[in-house]
């Protein structure tokens, strides 16, 4: 029990003092029990506050502390840190959030708000008493790493760790690495080939001698913490042996079966397939959902024609277990799908289509060999109009409530190369909200389309429909906001710019992390501010559009950030270990099994002691929930840092009326 | 009306309702100041206990707030913390005290405005309800 | 005829009055009762009785509870129970349905027609609620 709590409340510049009257609140925390010291100050954060609490604690020998300011979110560790730099034990500090939970939303009342911080000082000071040690425990670090994904941010984050030496896996679910950028074909504001600069980066990846590439593999299990992950991994079935094919192609020639092509998002594909020219690795991969071999038993044609002998049916997915110290997850993006919202008639209407499938089609690899092709009457649209914001700010339930960040200088860069190579006499329109051209040489982008004679209109369409004349074409119907004037567009062609939504792998893979997620789906940064590629599980970093929608030069940004934050991690040698774990009282554990039944990790094992059946606690598996010390009926089960006493000291504390 | 302020815990998940608190506070939301919180890792973690003793001690209400569904940082603690509400709910209703007195609601990190709107509900349900029975008895 | 309705039979015709103290270490004899105060809710009595003799319900039987025994107080069940009490405005009535998750809690129901006494319910409580009573009843005055 702590008999000598000090009480060190910050007025954060104004933002709390402005509010909350600081010398009453210092005054009253003075009255509590066992609190011989509190002070105030323009910052507590700061070094001279931090100064300031390491010398009251000398100065009055406390032996625990709290801090009245803002959310523990932001300055625990800090403060945390200038404990342990007293040689007081970090878990002995206590914190009330007089700032986001007390001057902020009650601003209006400083009488009530001065009322609440009294009250959270209480809270805070009752549960500083109880506050018991916490040891670290020390593990040896394990330097290798795990990457998820392997889009341009999981290849730069490879390769930045693979070159500093350390050995990487990097784990793509798709047949082959290079997610979405090589589909993109040419990269704004350069209008450089896409595929010319990710292509080399991918080969770099393959050949380099310290990354491991797992493709065709999905993450499925994750135990232990950070330096000591152990992550198992399904290596998919391809029905094709990697290392006997070496995809010539003849296969998918000859396959009878074909199916919507996700890969072009336009055309087909066969059941046998190489998703793209420069794929890597380039073996052909067996889709079972659509293989006649598979779904009939019959036909083989694959393995007949095979010069490689690398078709194999009876071929099984791999689980492979790998140990890393540290996780980063770059698993992308995709395509908002426009049907999700239905209102434009996507779907509906053939000509309506989506960016991504018409830079497609503008490939001359791609499916169409590079020719703008409306899909109606496969004829080249000389008209063509644009549409913003398809499901992005937009905040029905269909809608994405974000900005996605990429669409506008997307169409911007799709009008440019439209009107300058691929279709040189069309009329393109866009028709936007706000034009977001952000980024370092977006806006003279922007300028340059303008002056090609890109026809910019500010409105939201408010509909879509088709014409009646046979000829497939569509009007677009939108109010340009600036002159209050509705206009009907006619188009042979509309692309819609569609919102940008986390990929299906980043929600699998957050859930196996036990990662938190925002409202859009996007991996939750640990701080939006300072620590922008930590997620909320220490070791697990986060690169790339995974945790929010951004273009290639940020992506790659982050990946690189990611990295270098991984390497600062695996620099020690030693994985340092909270142990704010559960914990069990042996002496009154009577046995019962239900905090077994209970952990969701399978942390907790029943062992039959000499003294009796016990539960045992594995604090390398426990996260420190505490569902289990909730159910425990007896109460030897105690989740350390949130004992039952140490709770119920603030419950009673915040309510003041004992 | 009366003049009656009702003093309510709120217990938070430490991933989800305790940062859409911070956020709510940043944005400069206003709700009312009777609501006090109480941080934990994880909803699963509230134990009836807890708020027993709450009402034990006089509080007016109690709140649980949790992930949303399918979003519960260990998996289901959310869904524990919900079952473990409604199990008290029907014992405080058979022994007089009332279950409408705690409530249980769940949102994610990213909705302020649903801790807002979940702590204003609380006070105004609470206010209808006058003061915590037994303590009033004492 | 079970071994100790046996028992019973022979001790009533030689002339044996009142009820019998059955010697520690001897099982198979007596009855189980089952004390509502102390018991945690872990279900394994119904795992390990033999006979099919005992169900757990997922009831949290409040009157029962109420008139239960008051167990010494040192489990957080207890404190729970305790505290029930104290927020009692109107005698609870009915029992409360335990919903899934919530684990602890629980009410059984024994069939003192299957029961042997053999004591493994007793063995596996980890509440120390079920209990074998040693006493054979041979009826026929005190």
């Amino acid at each position: 029990m702590g008999d000598k709590v000090g009480v060190f409340i910050c007025h954060c510049g104004g933002n709390i003092s402005k509010y909350i009257n600081m010398e009453e609140l210092t005054k009253y925390a003075l009255t509590l029990e066992n609190v011989p010291v509190a002070e105030n100050y323009i910052f507590m954060c700061s070094e001279a506050g931090q100064d300031l609490i390491k010398d009251k604690i000398a100065e009055y020998n406390l032996d625990r502390v709290v801090v009245a300011s803002c959310s523990p979110k932001f300055h625990e560790p800090t403060f945390r840190r200038t404990l342990q730099e007293t040689g007081l034990n970090p878990y002995y500090l206590a914190m009330a959030n007089i700032r986001e939970h007390c001057s902020f939303p009650h601003s209006d009342e400083p009488d009530k708000a001065l009322q609440k911080a009294k009250d959270l000082v209480r809270g805070a000071v009752a549960r500083a008493k109880t506050l018991e040690p916490i040891e670290k425990k020390k593990q040896i670090m394990n330097k290798d790493v795990l990457v998820v994904g392997a889009g341009i941010a999981g290849i730069q984050a490879s390769l930045d760790l693979a070159d500093a030496g350390f050995k990487v896996y990097l784990v793509e679910k798709d047949a082959s690495i290079g997610g979405n950028m090589p589909k993109v074909l040419k990269t704004f504001p350069t209008d450089d080939c896409a595929m010319c600069t990710v292509s080399p980066k991918m080969n770099e990846v393959a050949a380099h001698k310290n990354i491991e590439i797992l493709s065709y593999a999905e993450l499925r299990e994750c135990n232990g913490s950070m330096g000591n992950f152990e992550v198992v991994v399904e290596k998919k079935a391809r029905l094709v042996d990697e290392r006997k094919c070496v995809g010539c192609g003849d296969c998918m020639a000859k396959c009878p079966s074909k199916t919507a092509d996700d890969y072009n998002q336009i055309g087909q594909r066969k059941a046998i397939y190489i998703p793209f020219p420069n794929a890597l690795p380039k073996v052909a991969t067996i889709d079972t959902s659509v293989c006649l071999q598979i779904t009939k038993g019959k036909c083989g044609v694959c393995k007949k024609i095979c010069p490689a002998d690398a078709v194999d049916y009876e071929q099984k997915s791999q689980m492979v277990k790998l140990n890393v110290g540290a996780i980063i997850v770059a698993t992308g993006y995709k395509e908002y799908d426009p049907s999700i919202k239905g209102n434009y008639g996507y779907g509906r209407y053939p000509n309506i289509i989506t960016q991504m499938q018409l830079a497609r089609m503008m490939d001359p690899n791609g499916p169409t060999e590079g020719k703008i092709i409306r899909p109606s009457d496969n004829k080249e649209p000389k008209r063509i109009v644009m549409v913003q914001c398809m499901g992005s700010r937009d905040d029905k339930p269909t809608g994405r409530k974000y900005c996605s960040r990429v669409c506008c200088m997307i169409a911007l860069k799709h009008a440019n190369l439209l009107k300058r190579d691929c279709i040189k006499d069309s009329q393109i329109d866009i028709c936007y909200m706000d034009i977001r051209a952000f980024g370092k040489g977006y806006e003279e982008y922007y300028q340059r389309v303008q002056d090609l004679g890109v026809r910019l209109t500010r409105g939201r369409p408010g509909e879509i429909i088709g014409t009646d004349d046979g000829s497939n074409n569509l009007i677009v119907r939108v109010e340009d906001t600036f002159t209050k004037e509705f206009k009907e567009i006619e188009s042979e062609m509309v692309v819609l710019s569609c919102a940008t939504d986390p990929s299906d792998g980043t929600k699998e893979v957050a859930k196996v992390l036990g990662i938190a997620t925002d409202d859009g789906g996007f991996i939750k940064e640990f701080h939006p501010k300072l620590r922008p590629v930590d997620t909320s599980v220490e070791g697990i970093f986060v690169a790339g559009a995974a945790q929010g929608p951004k273009d290639i030069p940020d992506a790659v940004a982050q990946a690189s950030g990611a990295a270098a934050r991984t390497m600062a991690l695996l620099s020690s040698d030693i994985a340092e270990i909270s142990l704010d774990k559960a914990l069990v009282n042996k002496e009154e554990c009577k046995g019962c099994d239900i905090c077994e039944k209970t952990c969701p990790f399978d942390a907790i094992t029943m062992v039959d002691l000499p003294e009796g059946r016990k539960a045992v606690v594995s604090e390398a598996l426990c996260h420190g929930c505490g569902m289990c010390a909730a159910n425990c009926p007896t109460g030897a089960m105690q989740l350390r840092h949130y004992k039952d006493n140490q709770v119920l000291a603030e419950v009673g504390a915040l309510i003041g009326s004992h | 009306m009366s003049d009656f302020e009702p003093k309510i815990i709120t217990f938070c998940c430490n991933y989800c309702s305790y940062v859409a608190a911070d956020t709510a506070g940043t944005r400069k939301e206003h709700y009312p100041a009777n609501v006090e919180l109480l941080r934990l890792p994880c909803s699963g973690k509230v134990d009836i206990l807890y708020i027993l003793e709450a009402f034990n001690k006089g509080v007016d209400g109690v709140l649980v707030t949790g992930c949303r569904k399918e979003q519960c940082h260990f998996m289901e603690g959310n869904y524990k913390a919900e079952a473990k509400v409604m199990f008290l709910k029907d014992i405080l209703d058979e022994i007089g005290f009332g279950g409408n007195r705690l409530h249980v609601q769940f949102m994610s990190a990213g909705e302020p405005d649903e801790f807002v709107r979940a702590v204003t509900d609380m006070t105004a349900r609470i206010k209808e309800l006058g003061p915590n029975p037994v303590e009033n008895k004492k | 005829m079970r071994k100790s309705e046996l028992l019973v039979e022979v001790a009533k015709n030689i002339g044996i009055k009142g009820t019998i103290n059955v010697p520690d270490g001897l099982w198979g004899y007596g009855k189980i009762k089952y004390d509502e105060g102390k018991c945690i809710g872990c279900s394994k009595c119904e795992v390990n009785c033999s006979e099919g003799a005992i169900s757990f319900e997922r009831i949290f039987d409040l009157p029962k509870i109420y008139e239960a025994e008051k167990s010494d107080g040192s489990l957080k069940k207890d404190r729970i129970v305790a505290l029930i009490k104290s927020l009692t405005l109107k005698k609870p009535k009915n029992p409360i349905n335990v919903p899934e998750l919530v684990e602890g809690y629980g009410n059984v129901k024994i069939d003192l027609d299957k029961c042997i006494g053999c004591g493994n319910c007793q063995r596996y409580c980890t509440g120390k609620a079920l209990k074998v009573e040693k006493i054979l009843e041979i009826g026929g005055g005190n």
